[in-house]
């Protein structure tokens, strides 16, 4: 958008790392504002942004903060006095108040806050930048990892990657390197010489069927363990667990941390306990300070690697997704700096693109172009073209209500070649059944490029992945139903996988 | 946790229903779809749908996690009151707001039997008292001729189950508080519909199909004594609400009964549990769906080389007549035939 | 609600899975009077109709089984399964493969193939063609034929092309076998195709029609294995056909709510059938509810449990393993030593559980319903004496 040359390279697909691992809430900034006043104030203002140029991504639900019983009274005032002091909305609100927007709160609840928090689906936002970028000229790459840097005199070179879809190896000579590669960032400055110092700190979310919230539930306390349930799509998710970790090894799930997301998050809501949960997921959060954990500041870092002896290569690390946009501009204003670019960045202002497309003459029906505007904010023009003539064509995914077309189109992009990437672009696969039936329907459009075993048996481990520990009750059941299915597959390997 | 949550998607649901498998899942959604699927992602789902049900249970008796399908079918019919009935429907709900039954009385017909006197209670019901009164005749002829007098009060009421199936329940109540006090005062109700027998139990009496009857209290040798199939091959049709909610044991009953008729031959042929279409308001608000699954049951009955269907329901008698192949008889009907008087 | 007239059995079986049919079946031909009851869609039928029997005995031999009577058991079963089988219209083909034996219907084509193609299937080959023909409906709602073809042609060297047929919503359960029959043998005769792959649509009353649909078009028909569906129906039809034909009572849509113990012997199970309950007097009684898929085992947080609240359940916790599947299958409804239930610590002398239920033998993960058939005859066997 300010005339430069771009090329965007992801190792994986794109939102699959910390991007995609958290449980698209979108701060008010409410939950900063007693201890991380700055954070705070750039979620006033970014929410706000967003709600404009990403409106498609974004469910503005509201949400609220509230204390129950044995939750320190003087908290409210403290909280109440940080929200004036940094510009975010919180209306004090009783019990009853409180009652009639979520019938599901615990009679336990005294008192809290109603504020702005929305819902943002974060895989809808970054296919949206993604969409947007190409249309003003950027070269974007997903399935394409780094594989080397050549670097002279402190100067990075040819950089090198190796495209995931047949193994060739492509190369480009930037002028500038930006590292935002996640939790990855440490182990690409280290590619070049450079050095990062961050803190990995993995956060568990619960992801339970069906919604007994309207809005986000917070809890107002200092933050903690579980103190969050925000609704998404057809499913809730609660969360989260703080802990640091050392490497991806401990980057998994344990039933302690479900554990306790529950019984926590079951205090505001006590029906909770009795949800479903699907599964549980995680992330890491690449912390840009020292210290780890609740105490690490959720603001984000940008580093110029000149003083470490890479006089083209900048970091951005830390931050959050309510504040991606900031992040990106503060980093393409460093880019211009180094290349003498001087237009203003514009991602405050304009619309993106995908966001506002008109909406199509539909040949849907009116509850699959409901379903198709709460997944994808629209209903994307383009899709239509594969819609079979005179009718609406067959349901691959009942639990996410995703028609086939919905699948073949995306299945025709170059930028989808598993069935997680499928996923993701649609939410088929993402039900409480986990890909049971849909599974094969994603295989099925994906089939004319991949192996269909290969294709498969991946979506199955990326689902399994850091879940097995955690999975209970009925969907204990339907994961041994979803085994009887895959037995051709299973049998065929002689049970290597079991 | 609802029980709807139980669901694993094995599609067992999906497979029985005999409208999703007789015209597609863009016709019907099916029962995952209506109960478990719906709600969860908030899709809206038109009155139209979710009438299309028969509220044949077979769901209900198919899923491995024992989700009551069709009761969260009705319950959404119910909550979605506000939906537009069925031209058919709407016809129903007058009948009964003029005359106290689904269907217009036909002037021609009147309840034959004494209304004080006997304990027991032949239940009407609003099809075998005014569209096959001959049902309701032979029902009682039957019991009379075994020993059991019985009354038919003219006050009875429609039970209350087709409003029950297109989400009326105030209208509802109103027909239990009428027919309540009369039937109370009975030793035993009977009835010849399964889906009066379903409805009265849940009035908190113990009524009883006219099958249950026969073999429990009348005993199928003393019923059977003296009658002559006449060499008849009958295909029995198990009624929806006679097999799954009257109970299963009602089936050993009707093969029991039939088995002992010397000279009828019972055809076996798979689909005999199978629904007519009768069931759930579909005859009523669908009747074009309710001939296309009529048709269907009777040309299987036909491939097995019957020589008519037999039934116990007077509704399933109306639908599968309606399909014009196969000659069909309820039970009590079959029996005063084959009584040779 | 009055109760229904109380009744007297020799042997009560509660399941109408394969181990409850094989169960039943088996009581029911020694001459006594059997009751089989069962609610609900029993694995079997959800499964793709394919029967192994593992040569690694470990599981039921781990419920405290006599060797020598389990290979009876498990020759008995299979013996079963070729002639009981075919006597109920459904032609049951075995063959070898490398931990034991498989059964299948004559015509499908077992699980293997599908992924490493049909020429590597070992003592089941039956494709002798180069040129496959894939036939499915234009929807693909229950076989999808498109992908099918793609994952022989990936992994084989065949050629193989897919021709869709119709696509109407649920014609294949609709329509009547003529009307299929036509259109296979039409589509097949378009086709290049030396063996030709259909969705399989043939139930059990129409089986014989298979070899005149290979007639008919001159080329071979295989169906491709499939969980769900008419080959698992096939199965179990086949199997409630057998039980009948040997005089079992069974009762569909009924369930138990309610068993009479008393110094460590059943006198009565009570059934709910409708709005009404029934007594059941039984000398003895075969639980075979199924495991986890087939609702015969629950599950509450991370335990198994029995959601009828009847038994003593086993479930292996130690060790938070990362395969909770695995330990999943390893619960079941304690038994033993041998198939009597254990109910409040105290082995009952005449109720005997089989199949899914075992620890163990839950599918997938579990040992599947060869086992589970051979289990089933163990306890029937002792339910006969136990009745006596």
């Amino acid at each position: 958008m300010r005339g430069v040359d771009v090329m965007l390279l992801e190792k994986g697909d794109f939102c699959s790392g910390s991007s995609g691992g958290n449980h698209g809430l979108l701060h008010s900034g409410a939950r900063y504002a007693v201890k991380d006043p700055e954070s705070a104030k750039e979620c006033v203002s970014e929410s706000r942004i967003l709600k404009g140029i990403a409106w498609n991504c974004i469910e503005d639900t509201g949400g609220m903060f509230v204390s129950v019983g044995k939750d320190d009274p003087g908290f409210a005032d403290v909280f109440h006095d940080a929200c004036k002091a940094t510009g975010v909305r919180a209306a004090r609100s009783t019990a009853k108040e409180l009652h009639q927007v979520e019938r599901n709160l615990s009679d336990d609840v005294a008192d809290g806050f109603l504020v702005d928090d929305a819902v943002i689906d974060p895989f809808r936002l970054v296919l949206t930048n993604i969409e947007d970028a190409r249309r003003h000229g950027a070269t974007v790459r997903n399935h394409c990892e780094v594989v080397s840097f050549e670097r002279s005199d402190g100067h990075i070179g040819e950089v090198k990657f190796k495209d995931q879809r047949n193994g060739s190896v492509g190369s480009v000579v930037p002028e500038v390197v930006v590292n935002a590669a996640g939790s990855s960032s440490g182990s690409i400055a280290s590619m070049v010489g450079g050095n990062l110092a961050m803190t990995r700190d993995y956060g568990t979310l619960v992801v339970f069927s069906g919604k007994l919230v309207s809005g986000t539930v917070n809890r107002l306390r200092p933050p903690s363990d579980g103190d969050i349930i925000v609704p998404s799509h057809t499913s809730m998710i609660a969360g989260t667990t703080s802990r640091s970790i050392s490497g991806p090894s401990d980057a998994r799930p344990t039933i302690e941390d479900k554990e306790l997301i529950i019984k926590e998050v079951s205090e505001m809501v006590p029906a909770l306990r009795g949800a479903r949960a699907i599964r549980a997921y995680g992330a890491s959060r690449p912390l840009a300070s020292g210290s780890s954990g609740r105490g690490a500041s959720r603001t984000f870092k940008l580093i110029d690697h000149e003083e470490g002896g890479v006089d083209n290569l900048i970091s951005i690390i830390g931050g959050k997704l309510t504040t991606y946009r900031m992040m990106a501009e503060r980093t393409s204003d460093a880019v211009c700096a180094k290349l003498g670019v001087r237009a203003n960045c514009t991602t405050g202002e304009e619309v993106m693109e995908a966001s506002r497309l008109d909406e199509a003459v539909t040949l849907v029906s009116a509850s699959q172009s409901e379903s198709m505007r709460r997944r994808y904010g629209h209903v994307p023009s383009e899709m239509m073209n594969v819609v079979p003539v005179g009718s609406m064509g067959v349901q691959s995914c009942s639990c996410e209500n995703v028609m086939r077309f919905e699948l073949e189109h995306y299945a025709s992009s170059e930028d989808v070649i598993t069935i997680a990437d499928l996923m993701r672009r649609t939410r088929a696969g993402m039900g409480y059944c986990q890909g049971t039936g849909c599974m094969w329907e994603m295989a099925s459009a994906l089939s004319d490029e991949g192996d269909i075993d290969l294709l498969i048996r991946d979506f199955v481990r990326e689902r399994r992945e850091g879940s097995s520990t955690v999975i209970e009750g009925d969907q204990l059941r339907q994961e041994m139903f979803r085994s009887h299915l895959l037995w051709p597959f299973q049998a065929a390997r002689g049970g290597e996988e079991r | 946790m609802s029980e709807e949550d139980r669901c694993i998607r094995c599609g067992s649901c999906m497979r029985a229903c005999p409208v999703v498998s007789t015209f597609g899942e863009s016709v019907f959604p099916g029962p995952r779809s209506l109960a478990v699927d719906a709600p969860r992602t908030g899709k809206p789902m038109s009155m139209d749908e979710l009438l299309k049900c028969s509220i044949c249970m077979m769901c209900r008796d198919a899923c491995p996690s024992r989700i009551d399908l069709p009761r969260s079918i009705l319950a959404l019919r119910a909550a979605n009151r506000r939906g537009t009935l069925r031209p058919g429907h709407k016809r129903l709900v007058e009948n009964i707001d003029s005359y106290g039954y689904s269907v217009r009385p036909d002037e021609g017909v009147h309840g034959p039997y004494p209304c004080k006197g006997p304990t027991t209670c032949l239940f009407p019901g609003c099809i075998s008292r005014w569209r096959r009164p001959e049902i309701l005749d032979d029902a009682a002829y039957v019991l009379r001729s075994n020993g059991t007098e019985v009354a038919c009060p003219e006050d009875l009421v429609c039970c209350g189950s087709p409003l029950e199936k297109i989400g009326e329940h105030e209208r509802r109540e109103r027909l239990v508080d009428r027919n309540f006090p009369i039937l109370e005062k009975f030793e035993r109700v009977v009835t010849t519909c399964p889906g009066c027998a379903g409805q009265i139990v849940g009035y908190g009496i113990d009524a009883m199909h006219i099958v249950e009857y026969l073999y429990e209290v009348v005993g199928v040798e003393h019923l059977v004594s003296g009658l002559d199939g006449k060499g008849l091959k009958i295909a029995v049709h198990m009624p929806c609400h006679l097999n799954r909610d009257v109970g299963p044991h009602t089936k050993e009953y009707v093969h029991s009964i039939l088995g002992a008729i010397p000279g009828l031959k019972v055809v076996e042929y798979p689909e005999e549990d199978r629904c007519c279409g009768a069931g759930g308001s579909l005859l009523s608000g669908f009747p074009e769906m309710a001939a296309a699954l009529a048709k269907g049951k009777a040309s299987a009955a036909d491939r097995a080389g019957a020589d008519l269907i037999v039934t116990s329901c007077p509704f399933c008698v109306v639908n599968l007549t309606n399909a014009g192949t196969m000659r069909t008889l309820d039970i009590v009907s079959l029996l005063r035939t084959a009584s040779n008087r | 609600m009055i109760d229904l007239p109380k009744k007297e059995v020799d042997v009560l079986v509660i399941g109408s899975g394969a181990a409850g049919a094989i169960s039943a079946w088996d009581s029911a031909v020694k001459g006594l009077d059997v009751s089989m009851i069962g609610v609900g869609t029993p694995a079997t039928e959800m499964s793709s109709g394919c029967i192994r029997f593992n040569d690694d005995r470990s599981v039921p031999e781990g419920l405290g089984l006599d060797r020598g009577d389990l290979e009876d058991a498990f020759s008995r079963a299979e013996r079963f399964l070729i002639d009981e089988m075919k006597t109920s219209g459904l032609k049951m083909e075995g063959a070898r493969r490398d931990q034991g034996r498989y059964y299948r219907c004559h015509g499908t084509i077992v699980p293997e193939n599908i992924v490493q193609g049909p020429t590597s299937s070992g003592g089941l080959d039956r494709i002798e063609g180069e040129r496959i023909c894939v036939i499915g409906f234009e929807d693909r709602t229950e076989f999808d034929h498109r992908l099918f073809a793609k994952a022989l042609a990936q992994r084989s060297d065949l050629r193989v092309e897919h021709i869709a047929v119709g696509t109407t919503n649920g014609v294949l359960r609709n329509s009547s076998v003529d009307d299929l029959l036509d259109m296979f043998v039409d589509a097949a005769g378009s086709a290049s195709g030396e063996v030709v792959f259909v969705p399989p649509f043939i139930s059990l009353k129409d089986i014989d029609r298979w070899e005149e649909l290979e007639k008919r078009s001159g080329r071979k028909f295989a169906e491709p294995v499939m969980d769900l569906g008419m080959p698992g129906a096939r199965l179990r039809d086949a199997l409630i056909s057998s039980a009948s034909r040997a005089g079992v009572s069974i009762t569909n849509g009924a369930s138990i709510v309610g068993m009479s113990i008393s110094k460590g012997s059943l006198n009565e199970v009570t059934v709910r059938s409708g709005h009404r309950l029934q007594h059941i007097e039984c000398g003895a009684a075969v639980f075979c509810g199924g495991g986890l898929v087939g609702g015969g085992l629950g599950v509450s947080g991370k335990d198994v449990i029995d959601p009828l609240g009847l038994f003593d359940v086993r479930y292996l916790r130690e060790g938070d393993g990362i395969d909770i599947l695995a330990r999943a299958s390893s619960g079941g409804i304690r038994t033993g030593p041998g198939l009597e239930a254990i109910v409040d610590g105290e082995k009952v002398r005449n109720l005997f559980v089989a199949g899914a239920s075992l620890p163990g033998m839950n599918i997938v993960e579990g040992n599947g319903i060869g086992d589970a058939m051979a289990t089933a005859l163990l306890a029937s066997k002792a339910a006969t004496e136990a009745s006596r």
